[in-house]
């Protein structure tokens, strides 16, 4: 199983919803095609990850490559992680430097989904 | 006792995965001990792959093996990579763990997710080879045994 992505755009808010595996080798796939997020500096970054069944080191090196491009002021959320992933978002120490929520934002749970990869 | 030999290229990652979780359920492993096995052999193989071949120029396979011991299922990994001496390696201190994203550090996370996810991991460098060994301990199940 590899991973798929979807990105939307809401204003200064990039959504990334990411399910399947995030290995080295989808990370690696992946990475180049996230680099068009930043040309929008956004100041929020939303990861989506409620279908996101596995996640590797490679993928807790993305959450932070993420939120070093995005910046200090950006703000990171998590949404929907579960289970063993969430598990490692923790071991990892990720949590502190997150916002975890299990569900969308109010803002963005009214926009209509139509994701464009 | 099952063996297969993968190309040490990222290719291989979710093949050896699959190869685990399906020897590991083989063994009776409940479900979040089978995650910790996978998760464990993935970020050995990562950092075979990316340390011990590409970066260093070399190419070749990743040897696994598993099998079952006195109640424990053992992951055993060998490569001819780069020697990487996994058992000096800098894990990421408490502290480090909490930092502002912006501000951490991100070695050592590969081989930190190890540690928290086996009973027993074990390196050596063997000349022309580099050997792993991983080892998830039976608990209240018996691994290979019993009735589940």
């Amino acid at each position: 199983m590899a991973v798929n992505v979807s990105i939307r755009v809401v204003d200064q808010t990039v959504c990334i919803q990411l399910s399947g595996e995030l290995d080295a080798s989808s990370v690696q796939e992946l990475k180049g095609g996230l680099e068009q997020i930043f040309t929008t500096s956004p100041s929020r970054i939303v990861l989506e990850l409620q279908a996101l069944v596995y996640m590797a080191s490679a993928g807790v090196r993305l959450l932070l490559m993420l939120k070093q491009r995005a910046g200090a002021a950006a703000q990171l959320l998590i949404v929907g992680a579960q289970g063993p992933v969430l598990q490692t978002l923790r071991a990892t120490g990720v949590h502190h430097g997150v916002t975890l929520l299990d569900s969308l934002p109010e803002d963005l749970a009214a926009v209509p989904q139509r994701a464009s990869a | 006792m099952r063996g297969q030999s993968f190309p040490g290229t990222l290719d291989s990652l979710a093949p050896i995965r699959a190869l685990v979780l399906q020897e590991a359920a083989a063994a009776g492993l409940e479900e979040q001990a089978r995650y910790r096995l996978c998760l464990a052999v993935d970020e050995i193989v990562t950092n075979t792959i990316i340390h011990g071949y590409t970066e260093a120029g070399r190419t070749g396979t990743v040897e696994l093996e598993v099998w079952q011991a006195k109640g424990s299922l053992i992951v055993e990994l060998e490569d001819t990579g780069a020697p990487c001496n996994l058992m000096e390696r800098q894990l990421p201190t408490p502290e480090e763990l909490e930092r502002p994203l912006e501000e951490r550090p991100v070695g050592g996370l590969g081989l930190f997710l190890v540690m928290q996810s086996v009973d027993v991991f074990f390196h050596e460098n063997l000349g022309l080879k580099n050997r792993t060994l991983l080892i998830m301990q039976g608990g209240r199940e018996t691994i290979g045994g019993g009735e589940t």
